[in-house]
């Protein structure tokens, strides 16, 4: 390979790889449920409701649709792609398993990130969902444990 | 544009004068991108008080304060990149901090952002600020003009992240027995029927868009819109078309669709397939006659793209006559309409004046 074309080669490698790159992202995206920059917009019709709840250590069940522990609200914690008010049957704008994977991620993060709830054990929820004129559907999350005091 | 035999595209030198345009419109679109983050920046929230879901966990966390002046110095950037001031560097910097951005947390992930995140990295890779620029104006004051003819070989990667959303888009869909038979739309369209009845649409339109046989039938002609502009793109003889449905496309995805940005960067977007050469057409206009004064004054006004070197003469046997980059000469009408379609704000409504074909020049 002579000195005069090594940087042609650069050049078309570096083609290459942004070629590959992206189409490892679009194919990809096809087991991804969020789709990540694979370029699948508008990829279903779906709306979602979910019911959630905290469950105490004694097994007592209490719905946080009007927020908890003194201080914590649930559309304050979860922000954005319509996992900010679930309560109410509304659009998957993440398409419904994108949704139902951040909505699992969400209940999650909500149980690690609320320190002054000293009595929820887990949170649960229970998810009805309509997809392509299908269903309703029903699914069931749950989040992580959390240690209590 | 040169185009030595060997190489092709990788040694092609050319004009980037539409990527710079390009540049100055991304600039803007950014800006309406970071938008919604400062409203919260000003509100206070600060995006790792609420859930959020780093793409890497490896990527450091900025605190707020950190996060906070990052986002308004990316708006500087943008700003800047728009302008044309410091233009590699605000451009880099303003690539940098919009990927960073979506990278911090898959909430803000979106296609459309991820589409400009795209057009960010074409136009790092280019010399973008060589025209239409403070840093141009800037060196030219100083007797520094830099030269017009760049190398053109990034141009390619930049093309080719350029069609992927058509091309992605296009073919999930035609891969989805539910999509392309129209299923999915007519649910939508169904769901929303009283969001569209609110916004005044006609009820002819409304019972229209009920219709299942109209779903079976629209959505595959989206399809195949989508696909034919991501191939047509690359080729030649199809590009004018392409550029030309991919507008439509975008006009009516924005019209009946919430997508941010995606609309308007789509239609910028198709900057980067303009040919790479500057005044490289010859107009020669009799600027004794209105036609010939009329089309010299929209060309000084609106050839934003350099397309032609334009001549005033007067006393000529035509009003207009086009010396297209091959050679061929073309006078009358058909010449003007021809040039008018390579002004960018023209171009949407001239081109379909030209599909009766080229006249044989006299």
């Amino acid at each position: 390979m002579s000195s005069r074309s090594s940087p042609y080669v650069l050049r078309a490698l570096f083609v290459a790889v942004v070629a590959i790159v992206q189409l490892a992202f679009v194919a990809h995206a096809y087991r991804d449920p969020h789709h990540h920059f694979g370029y699948q917009p508008f990829s279903e019709s779906a709306t979602w409701q979910a019911r959630i709840e905290r469950v105490t250590a004694d097994g007592r069940r209490f719905s946080i649709q009007s927020g908890w522990a003194g201080r914590y609200r649930w559309n304050e914690l979860v922000r954005g792609r319509g996992l900010d008010w679930p309560f109410s049957m509304g659009h998957a704008s993440s398409g419904i398993d994108g949704t139902l994977a951040y909505f699992q991620q969400a209940l999650d993060w909500v149980a690690r990130n609320t320190p002054e709830d000293r009595e929820t054990l887990y949170l649960d929820a229970d998810v009805i969902y309509y997809q392509n004129r299908r269903g309703p559907y029903r699914a069931h999350l749950r989040s992580v444990d959390r240690e209590l005091p | 544009m040169t185009a030595p035999a060997e190489g092709g595209w990788l040694t092609a030198r050319g004009s980037v004068r539409a990527l710079c345009l390009l540049r100055a419109i991304v600039g803007v679109l950014t800006l309406v991108h970071l938008a919604p983050f400062l409203e919260e920046m000003a509100a206070g929230r600060y995006y790792a008080d609420s859930f959020h879901v780093p793409f890497l966990e490896l990527l450091p966390t900025p605190g707020r304060g950190l996060y906070f002046a990052m986002l308004s110095g990316c708006a500087l950037t943008a700003a800047l990149m728009a302008v044309g001031a410091l233009t590699r560097v605000t451009t880099a910097l303003t690539f940098a901090f919009v990927l960073y951005n979506v990278l911090l947390n898959q909430l803000h992930h979106h296609h459309n952002r991820a589409f400009l995140i795209a057009i960010l990295f074409g136009l790092t890779l280019l010399p973008v600020g060589r025209e239409l620029s403070v840093d141009a104006w800037w060196r030219r004051r100083r007797g520094r003009a830099l030269p017009l003819e760049v190398d053109l070989w990034p141009l390619l990667a930049m093309r080719i992240l350029g069609c992927a959303p058509y091309l992605a888009s296009g073919s999930s869909k035609l891969v989805d027995p539910e999509w392309w038979g129209g299923v999915v739309m007519a649910d939508r369209v169904a769901r929303y029927r009283h969001r569209a009845e609110a916004a005044g649409v006609p009820e002819a339109i409304l019972d229209l868009l009920a219709e299942p046989s109209f779903h079976a039938v629209f959505w595959k002609l989206i399809v195949c819109t989508e696909l034919f502009v991501g191939v047509g793109l690359w080729i030649p003889r199809a590009r004018y078309a392409a550029i030309f449905m991919a507008v439509i496309f975008h006009v009516n995805v924005e019209l009946t669709s919430s997508v941010q940005i995606f609309s308007y960067l789509g239609v910028a977007a198709t900057l980067m397939w303009v040919t790479p050469s500057a005044r490289d057409r010859r107009l020669v206009l009799d600027v004794d006659t209105a036609r010939g004064r009329r089309l010299a004054a929209r060309v000084r006004r609106l050839d934003w793209l350099a397309r032609f070197e334009v001549e005033e003469v007067r006393g000529a046997a035509d009003p207009v006559t086009l010396i297209d980059r091959d050679g061929r000469r073309y006078v009358g009408p058909w010449a003007a309409r021809y040039a008018m379609s390579r002004l960018p704000l023209l171009a949407f409504p001239m081109l379909p004046t030209l599909l009766r074909g080229r006249p044989r020049a006299p």
